[in-house]
């Protein structure tokens, strides 16, 4: 319950905000028009952005709704330095940093044409947060008490306490939803309630037509508050096929992909019409050891528990070697559970070598000698593991066999197990593996760290530890960089917590790709985001000159 | 008859049962769930898939599971798709409308081209163009389906450029076209990926044809015809043909499945969102629902493919009776 003391600490905030409105930039280039087909492997799933993780779903959500504001491209999530209002037009701090208030630009209005309010950010906060709608991004908010409205424009964000991340959850962690269109939506029943096939957003595209499994059509919304955008049609087909995609691309008939696979990275770049645009990855792949036993977790896993153990094993792989051959000029070593994309990216930390030899020493004094063929035993139990690996990934089976080769170098044998992705995900949940190749998409906020590498996480029966790595000087590093409201302090703590996790060696750091996407030489000037490749899509233009037949449609209409 | 029906009914509602209850437990039992298959990124919390699972029932008993599944269907309702956030009738009643489409003008084409290539094969057996024609047949009869599809694909889409690559439609200009626009562009975009299927079926069905139809030209009876003077193209049509057809027949029931089942491959290939690249995407996404409606779906047509067969062989070869 809040205090009268806390409430009439809103009243400056809440007069600040209300003398500010935001002066938007307008494009003052006549550019507009033309259509953008995007070729994308799997359908969307729903377009209900609590509750899709479907990548498709995510971009096409990323420009039908809005966030309050965006990160600058340094994507810096402490404070609010370098972030542009998106649905917000401006924002306040009150007195002890506790609440912040956004108002909401007056001019923004949901594709119905109904006026954006603060009753709108309060209720997509309220459906996030309700249990029922099992949310993904409900964790990533528990820093937040709850949201209140003063007035129809001026929306303010109540935090349990002070912390370096808390503009970021407000600002970014939610697309704002429209509270007339989904009040009277069951929360458990979000996906399937028609909202989720004809979304009504307030971003610079508005929804238009779905044919499920095949294409997702999105206009510009000519009135857009930010101004409108320069595409005037995004279209997104659907093709299963790979190798379709790519054809598709090469014909003309599809003007962006937004990955091209290493193997057709040539190829495709001389195709007389397509340009390649490498772009920032978030993405990077690790070996997971299990430190708890598969069958048992209340037990130490028998190999894998033994620090030194995994320390050698570390030693044993040649990292650069594996990024190099599995991604050739695209791929670089991970440094750790992050990427050259996030603000605290530091390649100083220090960092396991590679050395076979020293890898062979550690395992001599552990009692894992060499017998027959070379192959490493301990009173007669030989030293042998598992790697599980989703069949899905081609990287990750042609990783593993790089792997593989690599340990048996030491003597240490390790067996690829291959299933699919739906029972990789489960005996990963369950902790029923020995070891495995994961593959993340790393988050902006650093402080998410926590969910995959943490003690509690480790710890609490649904936690996203699935290693059991658990460190509490590891924690207590982490939420001592994340408490930091200053950049040099938190990154010498991030600096000592990195290090620390790379000496404990929970997982083999492995690779980090850089993407490639590959788009039609019409289309300008294809900046792309490593969090969001779309982000400035609102900016790409199809100079007149330069048009096709299929850019001409809605021209007309586009130019009034 | 009346008895007839019946008796092949009940046996038919037997054996649907008997395989989706077989399906059902299967699905079941192999590692993995639809949840762990659709909310596949390592950032989703398990809590959030734990929410879901609790939300669709699967953390109960398997028993207690497959309880309300058999109450749904028997109420005409075969649950909800997780992996497509829609009921799994919706999802099927879009995607059958494809596969009716593409498989029942490939079928036409597959039989009328059949037939006609192995008639002309037999009426100039061991000459040249029964030659040729056995070549070519068998090559395309021994070939793999998506190779095929990827060679049309690439000469025909890509190096000539002559039909589209991929969808059924063209996604942009496609909501502007007017009626007959639209069926024309429908029927382009069908060229490639039913002209594959029916290139590989039409090859098999001509070797059957060619073979029946050198059968039934031994017969006495067509003896008989033509010492009785019956003109050749009498004794071909409606001697040796009408004989010549019960194989094929047989082909065509058992190709009635295939006509609701779709072509994975060929699907695939050419992005058609039909059944078949739907019930392969299932089994990959642990879809139960949808997976076990699929199956019931394709018990029936096996049934009724099999009766239908049965009644036409009645109705071509006068021994035999449905009694």
């Amino acid at each position: 319950m809040r205090t009268p003391h806390a409430a009439s600490s809103l009243l400056p905030l809440i007069a600040v905000l209300a003398c500010q409105r935001g002066d938007r930039a307008k494009t003052g280039n006549s550019e507009y028009g033309g259509t953008m087909v995007i070729a994308v492997g799997i359908d969307a799933d729903a377009l209900m952005p609590p509750i899709t993780v479907n990548a498709t779903s995510y971009e096409v959500d990323g420009l039908v709704f809005e966030n309050l504001a965006k990160p600058g491209p340094t994507l810096d999530p402490i404070g609010d330095k370098g972030w542009t209002g998106e649905l917000a037009d401006s924002w306040q701090w009150g007195r002890d940093s506790t609440t912040l208030g956004f108002h909401i630009d007056s001019a923004a209005r949901w594709h119905d044409g109904v006026p954006v309010r603060s009753s709108d950010v309060k209720f997509t906060f309220q459906l996030y947060t309700n249990p029922k709608t099992g949310s993904f991004v409900a964790p990533l908010l528990a820093n937040i008490d709850s949201v209140s409205t003063p007035d129809s424009s001026i929306a303010v964000f109540w935090f349990k306490k002070r912390y370096p991340g808390q503009f970021y959850d407000a600002a970014y962690q939610m697309r704002i939803l429209p509270k007339h269109a989904l009040a009277g939506t069951d929360p458990s029943q979000l996906q399937s309630a028609s909202f989720s096939r004809h979304p009504i957003g307030s971003g610079p595209y508005e929804f238009v037509n779905w044919v499920p499994r095949q294409t997702i059509e999105l206009r510009a919304d000519s009135s857009y508050h930010r101004g409108r955008p320069r595409l005037e049609r995004l279209i997104w087909s659907v093709a299963p096929e790979y190798s379709a995609s790519v054809v598709r691309l090469m014909a003309g008939d599809a003007d962006f992909l937004e990955f091209v696979q290493p193997p057709d990275i040539s190829r495709v770049g001389k195709t007389p019409n397509v340009k390649l645009v490498p772009y920032p990855s978030m993405a990077y792949g690790y070996l997971l050891f299990n430190e708890r036993d598969p069958d048992d977790r209340s037990r130490p896993n028998r190999l894998f528990s033994d620090r030194s153990l995994r320390r050698a094993l570390t030693m044993a792989i040649d990292r650069r070697s594996v990024a190099k051959s599995v991604f050739d000029s695209l791929g670089t070593v991970a440094y750790g559970p992050y990427t050259h994309a996030l603000a605290y990216f530091d390649s100083t930390v220090a960092e396991l070598p590679y050395r076979p030899d020293s890898a062979r020493r550690i395992l001599d004094s552990l009692g894992w000698r060499p017998g027959a063929h070379g192959m490493r035993t301990k009173n007669g139990v030989p030293l042998r593991f598992s790697m599980l690996v989703p069949t899905s990934s081609a990287v990750r089976m042609e990783t593993a066999v790089l792997l593989q080769a690599m340990f048996h170098e030491v003597g240490v044998r390790a067996d690829i197990e291959t299933v699919d992705i739906g029972t990789f995900r489960q005996r990963s949940e369950s902790r029923q593996f020995q070891t495995l190749l994961e593959a993340m998409q790393s988050d902006g906020n650093p402080s998410s760290i926590l969910q995959g590498w943490s003690v509690a996480a480790a710890t609490a029966k649904d936690g996203g530890n699935a290693g059991s790595y658990e460190n509490q000087q590891f924690d207590a590093l982490i939420d001592t960089a994340i408490a930091q409201f200053d950049e040099t302090r938190a990154k010498a703590y991030f600096y000592r917590a990195y290090s620390m996790l790379n000496e404990d060696a929970p997982a083999i750091w492995l690779w980090e790709p850089a993407t490639v996407a590959a788009v039609q030489k019409r289309i300008h000037p294809v900046d792309m985001r490593a969090d969001e490749w779309f982000a400035n899509i609102s900016q790409w233009y199809i100079p007149s000159d330069e048009r096709i037949a299929r850019d001409q449609v809605r021209l007309a209409e586009a130019q009034r | 008859m009346l008895r007839l029906l019946l008796r092949r009914a009940g046996h038919g509602v037997l054996i649907v049962w008997l395989v989706a209850t077989a399906t059902f437990f299967l699905l079941h039992l192999a590692p993995g769930d639809p949840i762990a298959a659709s909310l596949d990124s390592p950032l989703t919390p398990p809590a959030v898939r734990a929410h879901y699972r609790h939300l669709y029932g699967l953390d109960r008993p398997l028993s207690a599971q497959y309880g309300h599944w058999l109450v749904m269907v028997a109420h005409g309702d075969f649950g909800f798709s997780f992996p497509h956030r829609r009921p799994v009738s919706a999802v099927i009643g879009s995607a059958l409308p494809n596969t009716l489409l593409l498989m029942g003008v490939a079928l036409v084409l597959a039989f009328a081209a059949g037939i006609a290539l192995g008639l002309i094969q037999a009426r100039h057996r061991g000459r040249p163009l029964d030659w040729g024609l056995g070549i070519g047949s068998l090559f395309f009869y021994s070939m793999p389906d998506f190779w095929l599809a990827l060679m049309l694909l690439f000469l025909f889409a890509f190096v000539w450029r002559v039909f589209p690559v991929t969808g059924i439609f063209d996604p942009i200009m496609y909501p502007y076209y007017g009626f007959w626009q639209r069926i024309g562009d429908r029927l382009w975009h069908l060229v490639l990926p039913a002209s594959t299927l029916a290139l590989l079926s039409a090859a098999a069905i001509a070797r059957f044809q060619r073979a029946a139809l050198l059968d039934a030209a031994g017969e006495d009876f067509v003896l008989t015809a033509r010492a009785k003077g019956v003109s050749e193209r009498r004794v071909l049509l409606h001697h040796i043909l009408r004989n010549a057809l019960l194989p094929v027949i047989t082909l065509f029931g058992l190709a009635l499945p295939v006509l609701l089942g779709g072509s994975v491959f060929v699907e695939k290939i050419f992005s058609w969102p039909g059944m078949g690249l739907l019930t392969v995407e299932a089994i990959g996404t642990r879809d139960y629902p949808l997976l076990t409606a699929a199956v019931v779906i394709a018990s029936v047509l096996v049934i009724a493919g099999s009766f239908i067969a049965d009644a036409l062989y009645a109705i071509v070869d006068p021994r035999v009776r449905l009694e």
